[in-house]
């Protein structure tokens, strides 16, 4: 059984742009990156990842084109504008930033007095 | 038409899609691609959609909150695509133009010349009528007062009313002392010699009386301003006040400036104060300093008591809110109440400050003013109709770019945007030019409309900015608007498919319409030009009554060290006249007591048997001292009996000589010198009239005959009262022999007499330049508008012939004569210019009549000017039109058929 992880707001906005580094995907198929990129253990809702989208598309960070899926159907596609690729570089480097420094307390050892 | 647009509709459909249903329709995807994949792991389609149900959270919730999303989103973007827009219009207007360089500057001329010349009339009307002078605080209260005499009701005299800026002092006394609640100023300004440390400068000192700075409002910024008892009439007081300006140009704006001497004409004045900078005083002629008039005397020592001396400009506060026509009224009530013969004909008149004075606001350089206003725009509007031609013709070589443009989708207002966006650009850059051209234009017309204003603003203020700013952009969408619409409605299959050869019909329509009211524009100011030369020809050849050609004036005064021999030099004056007959090319001296035209002189008279009472005014009559062989030197003829003899004495019983007009006048039917007049009293000595002379103005060049008669300027005691000397010279000597005469009476007189000689055709340059001025102003605007006409007929000709170039070479190809088609078209394009002067020349007979105030002596409807104007226009126009047409036919057919 596979833990749950609540995530911080401002956290998933750094998955979707992740996911749309890759290729333009419509919603769903940036539900399901994340799903199996987490190993299925962020329990996001789905409603709150196309509220992302829309605000992050306000925001001019990606844009939107109507397409064809993959099986045929009509299907709102998304893609990274030069700003969403400014700012997912930006969050990486501060989550890395943030990593490193969080796993160097947990690997240190205090020192004799 | 059904072809095009369908992509921009598409466009609009999407772009109007409602944001729910692109939600709906994401949301929807969404369930179903979850709903299938976890159908795929083996789940019943209900478990499935309870699950992605599930997973999603609150459906509606969030629908809500995107849809929110959405709608603030896509109307800023649609605001920000606004100005994407924009920019990229500019952008695309920008490079385009630069790549049609002469268009530019074209249009660029033709503005400069349009909008200058509004500008520049502008900020001097502006000034004029517009703005009151600076540094007057609450100005709406402070109003000039004139008085309006009117003739008598039941004199012979005609209906003439005088509107006199000036009063005399006891009038101004009755106004400050009758009219409760006003404040009451007077001033008269004059150019004189102001010696200061560093030199003699010419300043206008304005003499002051009353409560004029009271009344202006302006504080002094260094020392102070009069105290009352400097301004009392009875005792002179040598102080000044000088301007802020003055004192900073003239003085180096020394805060030791009060205490210093100066001299004015022969009297040392110490500077007591500075007024408020900006100030300079009720006129536009700008003042340099300031006097209390009782130190100043032009008028005589007893000046204040001058009854008939109507000098004193005046000026008068008004408690907030008192209306002009109760000012009138009281005002009008002191001044029938002080005792003047004119009082019962008198109207008090106020103006308002910014109107300029009376003088100015009546004079002829200001109604020329106001009509070049009229002019100016004429030719804007000519500028414009111009302009929309050259855009119509730039737009029908572009217009496959537009019919792709249109093919693409581009909305019909995005083109129309685009198209007024390329006008206003012009239009900008026009008006840039135009304000180069208004700065040098308007300083111009100032010197050389109101030549003898002292102007120290400059010519171009914010509100001159502002009206130029407005006319660009007016200029910018009337001459873009029209084109503009018609341009973007192109025949997209005809132009793409390359048949549309010839432009729609209704499009040349447009074209011949601009040309025919360019034409008829260009009638207007021409035939107002050749209305307004034709007066100048009339105002020219006016006769004065006087050989003013042949007649040389001299003027003799001691200098400022010899004051006490003046009156010994004036009592010599007949003799020296006598001395000057021997001078060669003299034919005859005499001496008067002014120079003819030179001012005017009223005496008391009481012709027997008639009611005199307000028998006088503006029409006379007059009356001249003068010496004997007056007449004959100056060129008046003696009618009847004898003129003034040398035994003549001016001592109460001695002789009259009168004009035609008098005699007509009051003795109609019988023999002048069988009457008498009594003067200066009513029960004094009836004095024999012995003479009749011909009729001659008295005052200036323009005026009906009046009546005037003229005594003896020797008195009882045989001396002079002459003031100055009369010459005539033999025909075409007048300048050869005003150097002789001065050169000859300055070795006779020495080096204290001040010698002035001076042809008196100069005295009339004076009277003559507004006309002149309104003439080559006229004569200007004219020939402009001519211009830019004849651009538009060469534009519209050639663009028409670039479009008929294959229908030429075909006819020339099958052997027509070179000149029938060049005569047909040139026939077309001079069709339209002469529809459009027929129209014109009804045009100026309705406006003529708005020139008749400037007029002299020419009907607004001067058919030879019409005619002659009609004929120039028509001229030029098949001058215009031939030669673009004989460029046209000189093609080579093979290469015009080639060529589409």
């Amino acid at each position: 059984m596979p833990t749950e992880l609540d995530l911080l707001q401002g956290t998933l906005d750094v998955l979707v742009l992740r996911a749309l580094s890759w290729h333009t995907m419509h919603g769903y198929a940036i539900a399901r990156f994340i799903r199996q990129g987490s190993g299925e253990r962020f329990q996001i809702l789905d409603g709150a990842l196309y509220t992302s989208l829309h605000r992050m598309e306000a925001a001019g960070l990606v844009g939107s084109e109507w397409g064809i899926s993959d099986k045929g159907k009509r299907a709102k596609f998304y893609r990274l504008t030069p700003a969403g690729k400014r700012a997912l570089r930006a969050e990486t480097a501060s989550w890395e930033e943030y990593v490193r420094a969080v796993t160097g307390v947990f690997k240190a050892r205090p020192e004799p007095v | 038409m059904t072809g095009m647009g369908s992509g921009w509709r598409r466009a609009l459909r999407l772009f109007l899609r409602p944001v729910e249903r692109d939600v709906d329709d994401e949301l929807d995807f969404h369930f179903e691609q979850r709903c299938d994949d976890l159908q795929a792991t083996g789940l019943d389609r209900a478990v499935a959609l309870a699950q992605a149900t599930a997973e999603f959270g609150a459906r509606d919730d969030t629908r809500r909150g995107l849809v929110r999303i959405d709608r603030t989103h896509r109307r800023r973007r649609a605001v920000l695509e606004q100005w994407e827009w924009l920019v990229q219009d500019l952008r695309y207007v920008l490079r385009s133009l630069r790549r049609s360089p002469g268009f530019v500057v074209t249009v660029v001329l033709t503005l400069s010349v349009g909008l200058g010349a509004n500008v520049a009339i502008y900020s001097i009307l502006d000034r004029l009528f517009l703005a009151p002078p600076p540094g007057i605080p609450n100005a709406a209260q402070v109003w000039r007062l004139s008085d309006r005499i009117g003739s008598h009701p039941g004199s012979a005299m005609s209906n003439e009313v005088n509107v006199f800026s000036t009063l005399a002092y006891p009038q101004l006394q009755a106004l400050a002392s009758q009219v409760p609640g006003i404040r009451v100023g007077g001033y008269h300004s004059e150019r004189q010699d102001v010696i200061a440390a560093g030199g003699a400068v010419s300043s206008t000192v304005a003499a002051v009386v009353g409560d004029y700075f009271t009344v202006l409002g302006t504080r002094p910024a260094v020392g102070r301003l009069f105290l009352p008892e400097e301004l009392r009439v009875t005792t002179p007081t040598y102080v000044a006040v000088l301007s802020d300006r003055a004192w900073r140009d003239k003085f180096s704006a020394r805060r030791d400036i009060v205490g210093q001497p100066i001299r004015i004409g022969d009297h040392p004045y110490t500077i007591v104060g500075v007024t408020a900078p900006g100030f300079h005083g009720a006129d536009n002629d700008a003042a340099d300093l300031w006097v209390p008039m009782n130190a100043d005397e032009p008028m005589g020592p007893l000046w204040y008591q001058g009854a008939h001396t109507f000098w004193i400009k005046t000026v008068l506060r008004a408690p907030i809110g008192m209306r002009a026509s109760r000012i009138t009224a009281m005002a009008t009530t002191a001044l029938r109440h002080d005792g003047v013969p004119l009082d019962s004909a008198s109207t008090a008149q106020v103006h308002a400050l910014a109107g300029g004075d009376a003088d100015e606001f009546v004079s002829r350089e200001t109604a020329i003013a106001a009509r070049l206003s009229g002019v100016a725009f004429i030719l804007l509007l000519i500028a414009c109709a111009n302009i929309a031609n050259l855009l119509l013709a730039r737009g029908m070589h572009r217009r496959h770019e537009l019919a792709v443009r249109t093919a693409l989708g581009i909305p019909r207002r995005r083109l129309v945007a685009l198209l007024l966006c390329e006008s206003l650009c012009v239009a900008g850059g026009g008006a840039l030019a135009g304000l180069l051209v208004a700065f040098e234009a308007a300083a111009v017309l100032r010197r050389m409309l109101l030549p003898d204003v002292h102007w120290v603003d400059s010519t171009v203020n914010w509100r001159v900015l502002l009206v130029a700013a407005a006319l660009a952009l007016i200029t910018g969408l009337l001459a873009g608007l029209v084109p503009a619409w018609q341009l973007s409605r192109p025949d997209v299959t005809g132009v793409l498919k390359g048949s549309a050869r010839h432009p729609a019909s209704g499009r040349a329509r447009l074209r011949n319409m601009l040309l025919a009211s360019q034409s008829a524009l260009s009638v207007l100011m021409l035939a107002a030009a050749g209305l307004v030369v034709r007066s100048l020809e009339s105002v020219q050849r006016v006769d004065t009554g006087y050989d003013v050609a042949r007649l040389v004036q001299v003027d003799l005064s001691a200098d400022a060290a010899h004051m006490s021999q003046q009156p010994d030099l004036e009592r010599r004056l007949p003799d020296i006249a006598r001395g000057l007959a021997a001078v060669p090319g003299v034919e005859g001296a005499a001496v008067a007591d002014m120079v003819p035209m030179g001012g005017i002189r009223f005496v008391n008279w009481y012709p027997p048997g008639r009611d005199t009472t307000n028998m006088y005014g503006p029409e006379g009559p007059y009356a001249s001292y003068v010496g004997s062989q007056f007449f004959a030197t100056v060129g008046m003829r003696i009618l009847q009996g004898r003129g003034i003899a040398p035994g003549d004495r001016d001592d109460g019983v001695g002789p009259v000589v009168v004009n035609q007009e008098m005699a007509r006048q009051l003795w109609p039917g019988r023999d002048p010198l069988t009457q008498c007049l009594r003067l200066e009293a009513a029960n004094a000595p009836c004095r024999p009239v012995v003479g009749v002379v011909s009729n001659a103005h008295a005052d200036g060049l323009i005026e009906s005959p009046s009546m005037h008669f003229y005594l003896p300027v020797v008195d009882s005691a045989g001396v002079s009262d002459a003031g100055v000397i009369l010459v005539r010279t033999s025909p075409q000597l007048t300048a050869s022999v005003s150097t002789a005469i001065a050169r000859r009476l300055q070795q006779a007189m020495g080096s204290w007499a001040e010698v002035r000689v001076h042809p008196m055709l100069q005295n009339l340059d004076r009277e003559l330049h507004p006309w002149r001025t309104a003439g080559a102003l006229f004569v200007t605007a004219g020939l402009l508008a001519l211009i830019v006409a004849m651009v538009g007929v060469y534009g519209t000709v050639s663009y028409t012939f670039s479009q008929q170039s294959r229908d030429i070479g075909i006819r020339m190809a099958l052997g027509a004569p070179r000149g029938g088609v060049l005569g047909q078209v040139v026939r077309e394009g001079v069709r339209v210019v002469l529809a459009g002067a027929l129209v014109g020349v009804v045009l100026a007979m309705i406006a003529g009549r708005l020139l008749r105030s400037i007029l002299y002596q020419t009907s607004p409807f001067d058919p030879g000017v019409l005619l002659a104007v009609v004929a120039l226009l028509l001229c030029m126009a098949a001058g215009a039109s031939l030669l673009p047409a004989w460029r046209a036919t000189r093609v080579d057919p093979i290469i015009a058929l080639r060529a589409e």
